[in-house]
């Protein structure tokens, strides 16, 4: 009797357990894709809109708690059209880190994008980032204004591609759609710090304020809510908090023009 | 994560149906009479009719196993883990060999070991396995380096004893360019991660079962064992949150050992 009871014991223990080959093997349990699937909801809820608002969270590396708690917070608004996420979602690019943060992320009521930050390239990140959520560098439409989105972690890639990637720009600078009078622009980290470098920094600035009414950078990295302009051209570069100061950036653009707000929770 | 937690409910159940299992064959074990021990009467026949030197050794040993039979019959202790006809030089030989399934050291692992100390409770096991390019960006070999405490073992029957608890620590090793132990000089400052990628260190529990050959045999014993095991970032990661739960961060692996030398039950 209890040989049986046992054995389909230990079946069902095995049968449900999760297995690890290795931290930072690449076999991605869940949902992948998210930032193709996430911009077309975004696109198709926005369109012809000449509002939106949308919350910047950055920096959740290890900080589940809080990255749930912000979760929670953004649930609780009605007003947002979608959340971006600024880059480092892992801290040591294992596996498992990224799926605990896109489980997280993905109690959202609004659609999410996620950035590529430099602890997400770390080991085989880069990797498991592409699976999760797609491309390094991408651009989407959310009613008026054209949000772009591109890889800056120049030093992880050790001119393995090209980061910045300009021919990326110049693509976005000729495919964009037309009609869209306003473009953000957001990355992870911002020129001139050691991710970046300085190297292009001034050529990046020129490349981006190409794009068609520029209203503000967006970037995390730095951990701590600055607004700064960097090239002194009036291109203001909105510097996110990490998620451990418990706190977001709200903005909303609409036809006068666009305002951030720094919302702690 | 929800999914994890849900997962993992059957695990305390499972330890403690293995545990439970274990005890009540061993005293059922108990029950049996011992064919290997004569009985008493055997024995103190036996001295008359024997020449007058075997009845000089039988006089040295008979009264103290005339006592010992008569009053309780010997039993073999439950745990009778012991090294027969290993020494010398043949202590350099490995006393067993293992195969492992996950566990973090890749998706396959074989390696060589020896038991030692009271009871055969310690074991240091050596481990190269494999993380095919089917699970990673590429395919990765590891090396590990494993230290097993196995306190106690629980003999059921003549061909079967169980290890309720088994844990330890392991050191694993991964190849690839992606992994550094010391960050690469690119990086500006010697701490600007401050962790290493290609060394992991694992702690682990879990249980065994062990069944016995024929005596003569090389292959003493074959042992089949789980583990759950958790890494050092997952750790640290779940002493900074109280919503990752130790389901999320707890991994499932199996193997087989295979007792070549040393051991006898």
């Amino acid at each position: 009797m209890k040989r049986p009871v046992l054995f389909l014991l230990t079946l069902l223990a095995v049968s449900s357990c999760q297995v690890d080959y290795h931290p930072y093997d690449t076999r991605v349990r869940g949902e992948c894709g998210i930032n193709a699937k996430n911009m077309a909801r975004i696109e198709a809820a926005t369109a012809g809109r000449t509002s939106v608002r949308f919350a910047v969270i950055s920096d959740t590396q290890r900080w589940y708690d809080e990255t749930a708690a912000a979760v929670s917070v953004l649930n609780g608004r009605g007003d947002l059209d979608f959340v971006l996420h600024a880059g480092d979602m892992a801290d040591f690019g294992m596996k498992a880190e990224f799926e605990r943060q896109r489980d997280i992320l993905n109690r959202l009521r609004v659609p999410y994008v996620v950035l590529l930050g430099n602890h997400d390239c770390l080991a085989t990140g880069e990797e498991i980032f592409h699976r999760i959520f797609g491309d390094f560098n991408f651009a989407f439409t959310a009613g008026c204004v054209r949000i772009v989105c591109l890889n800056t972690n120049a030093l992880e890639f050790d001119l393995r591609e090209p980061v910045p990637d300009f021919g990326f720009i110049e693509s976005e600078l000729t495919t964009r759609p037309a009609g869209i009078p306003k473009t953000v622009v957001a990355m992870h980290a911002k020129p001139c710090t050691e991710q970046f470098g300085t190297n292009v920094a001034k050529v990046f600035q020129l490349a981006i304020t190409q794009f068609p009414g520029l209203q503000c950078c967006i970037n995390g990295h730095g951990h701590n809510f600055k607004v700064e302009d960097v090239f002194g051209d009036g291109v203001l570069y909105y510097e996110c908090d990490n998620i451990a100061k418990r706190s977001y950036l709200l903005f909303t653009i609409d036809e006068t023009g666009y305002e951030c707000e720094r919302i702690p929770f | 994560m929800s999914a994890n937690v849900f997962r993992f409910r059957r695990l305390p159940l499972l330890c403690a149906g293995m545990f439970s299992a274990a005890v009540s064959a061993a005293q059922e074990s108990r029950v049996l009479p011992d064919p290997v021990v004569p009985s008493s009467s055997v024995q103190e026949s036996s001295v008359p009719s024997s020449s007058v030197q075997e009845s000089s050794v039988s006089d040295f040993f008979a009264p103290a196993t005339a006592v010992r039979l008569s009053s309780v019959p010997e039993r073999r202790p439950l745990d009778s883990r012991e090294h027969r006809g290993y020494t010398s030089w043949k202590r350099l030989l490995p006393t067993h060999v293992k195969a492992q399934y996950a566990g973090g050291m890749g998706f396959l692992s074989v390696g060589y070991g020896w038991d030692y100390g009271r009871k055969c409770r310690w074991e240091t096991d050596l481990m190269f396995g494999v993380l095919p390019k089917s699970c990673s960006d590429r395919t990765h070999l590891t090396f590990t380096l494993k230290q097993n405490y196995i306190p106690w073992s629980i003999r059921c029957r003549d061909w079967l004893s169980v290890e309720p608890f088994s844990c330890g620590a392991y050191l694993n090793l991964i190849s690839g360019e992606d992994f550094w132990i010391r960050e690469p000089d690119r990086y500006p400052g010697d701490r600007y991660y401050d962790f290493t990628s290609r060394i992991r260190f694992h702690l682990y529990a879990g249980q065994r079962v062990t069944f016995r050959t024929k005596r003569e045999s090389l292959l003493r014993h074959i042992t089949l064992y789980y583990e759950f095991s958790a890494n050092d970032l997952d750790l640290v990661a779940k002493f900074g949150n109280r919503t990752l739960s130790f389901t999320d961060i707890v991994y499932f692996s199996v193997g087989i050992k295979f007792q070549l030398f040393g051991m006898s039950l």
